[in-house]
């Protein structure tokens, strides 16, 4: 089987990193900003001394000029947890190539450029409910483990966000920056989790994955059109007219999808399959403030 | 154009179940789709109906219907009229001598070569009438005058050359004769290596050449007067442009001689091969490495003799000393009275007349006026007389244990080889006409039958009377010509080289070989190999190649019906692969 993403690809990712908005409240030593003070490189404020601190951050200028005992504070700086939420419904089967590929293979860039930043990464597959998950991790080897369960990819079964957000928060111990790759062609059923995800103070990036043929069907005349995860089935001539119909019909939907992410500031990228994954990387998750 | 089975077209009407079956699966097809929310409630576009009919017309449909036209009109015969190249008559002659067996550079015979220009002159004149005719010593009619050009492929492509020599001008003309005449024919074409001399008129003449030889054209044995070998005699021509280095081995199926010899271009050396032990009668002559007409690569040779030694005994049997000859020699015993000759008389306890001639055994045994046995005498002490004698070859005659012995009255011409005191134990004895070896103990007075040396003597014994009975004739017999048979005696039956009996009829006196090899001829008096070669004439170097053009020669054309409907259903087997291939590659990708 062919790799999902080949070093070249990686080299070229290298020079990337996530932006997380505002302080965040790491476990472990990071690259990221942490509401509380710590020790770095990066100034924070002053405070009066206090018996038991370190005399090497007793500022001795400020001594000298305002007879005060001041000590220097630092930004406390921690690393970043990311789950990255994959919908393997059979839905994702679709498509050339099959979306869900293309969404492993962006789930696997996502995960190198955290791990390539000190961060721990998580890999959260899904269907209608959360499936085994792998724990956010440190290094290179959590790399090679969220490469062995994505290679051999199968999705199956159906899709239901709702329970499998309410599963993930349920699951994990702490807000993550959390991206959720899925290509959300679900009637609703996404706001409890979503809403429920925000609260708990998870920073939500979703990236939709979309066949072409979804978006501009070639299709024509008598077809039975048969939804893959629920076997149901409308029988169609289809012509210029119900095409139109179609496209009009999808863009309300795909419409009030991004308004509603809109209202909640959550960063929403449309990735269809013919895109090159490497574009969708440098240029619209760049754009989008995700990555820099 | 004709239609033979224009009823055929009637199939053509399947195209409406070809079209009908493809427009009921592709309304049966199905899309899966993630979100069927996006289509439910859709009106179906009326228009799209119309037009569905005109898209769905895709190439398989196309080349399905293709495919279909082909095959119909291909079994609907379709022929096309023409003219082709017609003659009145045409005579193929495929040259048949054994020399057309000789291989070219590209692994053909000639007569491979003188089959695929036959077949190219039949491709040529399709509708001429034709018969094919073999050439050699043993001509024959293959094919007489026919218009079946079938038949006459398959007789052509089944023929095989012969072993008899070249095919004269006149059995030629016996041939033409038999199918008509010289007349009959616009064409006589004769496809040989060696160019008919003298000709006929109007024949053309394909002639093949290339597969260089190098020949024994002469093979002979002459056994020594001295007796104990033979030498052989063999010439070599060497047909090639270069020196050849060969390899020269006879053998008589036990024992061989070999020499080295280097041939000058275009030279014949004659070579003279000393044979020791050689026992005979029969010879054959190789030369290694062979060549492109290995016919001629090997020769064979039979002294004119029977396989047997034929043994008139004469007095009391006597099983130890019949039982030793035949263990150096095969033999024959016949009768005392037969009036044919004799390779070896053996008296044992006997009185030979006087005009007894030939190899004679005495033992115990007298020749009246010559040798005389006498009283029996107490035996003395074994003595050799003449050491190194052939007679003792092998033997340690002090093993011998003798109670008593004749005394014996010998000519002094002979030579007592070994002696038991005063009395002669072993004596030999050369006249003209005759060699005598005698014996002169009884067996039955001595241990002699029972020890090891008694048949190593019996051997030297008949050594010493070699050759028997000189070969009546050295001349080859050629395959072919008849082979006289009255002199071996009433033939019982007759073996060829490759082991089958040949049926003979009764009172034949001869027969005429087919095939080269060693022949076995069993009569009455024994069993005779019979030598029989190749003629040398085959082995002469092919002329020079001749090609004749036969297109060169059409003097009139007929109207003639070119079949088409099998290159129509040659396409339509390519349009159906082709069809296959295209539906499985769009299968493929639509399930990528």
């Amino acid at each position: 089987m062919e790799p999902l993403i080949d070093e070249a690809f990686l080299k070229r990712l290298s020079n990337l990193k996530f932006i997380v908005k505002g302080r965040r409240k790491g476990r472990l030593a990071g690259v990221h900003p942490s509401p509380r003070a710590g020790v770095s490189l990066e100034f924070a404020d002053y405070r009066d001394y206090t018996p038991g601190d370190d005399f090497r951050y007793v500022d001795w200028n400020i001594v000298g000029r305002l007879d005060r005992v001041l000590v220097k504070t630092f930004v406390h700086e921690v690393d970043l947890p990311i789950a990255i939420l994959l919908d393997l419904s059979s839905s994702m089967r679709l498509g050339d190539p099959p979306k869900a590929r293309y969404a492993a293979r962006l789930a696997a860039a996502l995960a190198y450029l955290g791990l390539r930043g000190l961060d721990r990464v998580g890999l959260y597959p899904f269907t209608d409910h959360l499936l085994p998950a792998i724990a956010p991790r440190h290094g290179m080897r959590q790399m090679a483990h969220i490469l062995r369960v994505l290679q051999p990819i199968t999705p199956a079964g159906k899709t239901s966000l709702d329970r499998a957000l309410i599963e993930y928060i349920e699951h994990s111990r702490e807000s993550s920056l959390v991206f959720l790759i899925s290509d959300l062609l679900c009637k609703g059923g996404y706001e409890e989790g979503i809403e429920r995800l925000l609260h708990r103070g998870d920073e939500l990036v979703v990236v939709q994955v979309v066949d072409p043929e979804e978006l501009r069907p070639t299709l024509r005349g008598s077809v039975r059109i048969e939804e893959v995860e629920t076997a149901r089935h409308v029988d169609l001539t289809v012509g210029e007219g119900a095409l139109s119909q179609y496209a009009r019909r999808l863009d309300a939907y795909l419409g009030a999808l991004r308004g509603y992410l809109a209202d909640r500031r959550i960063p929403y990228f449309l990735a269809p399959t013919d895109q090159p994954l490497e574009r969708l990387i440098h240029e619209h998750l760049r754009a989008g403030g995700v990555l820099q | 154009m004709i239609l033979l089975n224009a009823g055929a077209l009637a199939l053509l009407a399947l195209a409406g179940g070809i079209v009908l079956l493809y427009f009921l699966r592709a309304r049966s097809r199905r899309v899966e789709v993630s979100a069927l929310f996006l289509w439910e409630g859709l009106r179906s576009d009326p228009r799209s109906r119309a037009a569905r009919l005109r898209r769905r017309i895709e190439p398989l449909l196309l080349v399905q219907l293709l495919v279909l036209a082909l095959m119909t009109f291909a079994l609907a015969q379709p022929v096309l009229r023409g003219l082709r190249p017609h003659l009145s008559g045409m005579a193929i002659v495929l040259d048949a001598s054994a020399s057309m067996r000789t291989r070219t550079e590209s692994e053909k015979t000639h007569y491979d070569l003188a089959r695929e220009k036959g077949l190219e002159f039949l491709n040529q004149f399709p509708s001429t009438p034709v018969t094919i005719l073999q050439l050699s010593r043993a001509s024959q009619v293959l094919v007489p005058l026919t218009e079946d050009h079938d038949e006459a492929r398959r007789a052509l492509s089944g023929s095989q050359p012969t072993w008899f020599g070249d095919g004269s001008a006149e059995a030629l003309q016996g041939l033409l004769a038999s199918q008509g005449g010289l007349a009959t024919f616009e064409r006589v074409i004769l496809l040989t290596d060696r160019s008919l001399e003298p000709s006929l008129p109007g024949l053309e003449q394909v002639i093949f050449g290339g597969g260089e030889n190098l020949a024994i054209i002469a093979f002979t044995v002459r056994e020594d007067e001295a007796g104990g070998g033979s030498t052989a005699f063999v010439k070599i021509r060497n047909d090639t442009a270069a020196y050849q280095e060969r390899l020269v081995r006879v053998s008589d199926g036990a024992n061989s001689a070999v020499l080295s010899a280097l041939l000058p271009p275009g030279d014949t050396q004659g070579y003279a091969l000393p044979f020791p032990g050689s026992r005979g009668p029969s010879f054959t002559a190789t030369i290694e490495p062979g060549d492109a007409f290995s016919v001629d690569d090997s020769r064979t040779f039979s002294l004119q003799r029977s396989l047997e030694r034929r043994v008139r005994w004469i007095g009391n049997p006597n099983r130890y000393l019949e039982a030793a000859l035949a263990a150096a020699v095969p033999i024959t015993l016949v009768p005392a009275d037969d009036p044919d000759p004799a390779d070896l008389i053996v008296a044992y306890n006997a009185q030979l007349p006087p005009e007894t001639s030939g190899n004679i055994l005495l033992v115990h045994a007298g020749l009246e006026g010559l040798i005389t046995i006498g009283d029996e005498v107490q035996a003395g002490k074994l003595s050799v007389a003449i050491p190194g004698d052939p007679l003792l070859g092998g033997v340690d005659p002090l093993d011998f244990r003798v109670r008593t012995t004749p005394q014996v009255a010998l000519p002094d011409a002979g030579t007592t080889v070994f002696t038991l005191g005063e009395a002669t134990f072993l004596y030999r004895l050369e006249e003209e006409d005759r060699k005598i070896v005698l014996i002169a103990p009884d067996l039955l007075q001595s241990n002699l039958p029972l020890t090891v040396d008694f048949p190593l003597l019996v051997r030297n014994v008949l050594e010493a009377f070699s050759p028997l009975p000189a070969a009546i004739t050295y001349a080859w017999s050629i395959v072919g010509e008849p082979i006289q048979l009255d002199g071996y005696g009433t033939a019982v039956e007759l073996v060829d080289p490759s082991g089958r009996k040949l049926a003979l009829s009764s009172g034949a006196d001869s027969f005429i070989p087919q095939v080269p090899g060693v022949y076995t001829l069993q009569t009455e008096r024994g069993t005779y190999p019979l030598a029989v070669n190749v003629d040398p004439a085959e082995s002469e170097p092919a002329g020079e190649v001749l090609l004749s053009d036969a297109a060169d020669a059409v003097k009139e054309k007929a109207q003639t019906l070119f079949p088409i409907w099998p290159y129509l259903a040659g396409l339509g087997f390519l349009a159906l692969l082709f069809e296959a291939g295209l539906y499985h590659g769009w299968h493929w990708r639509r399930v990528q």
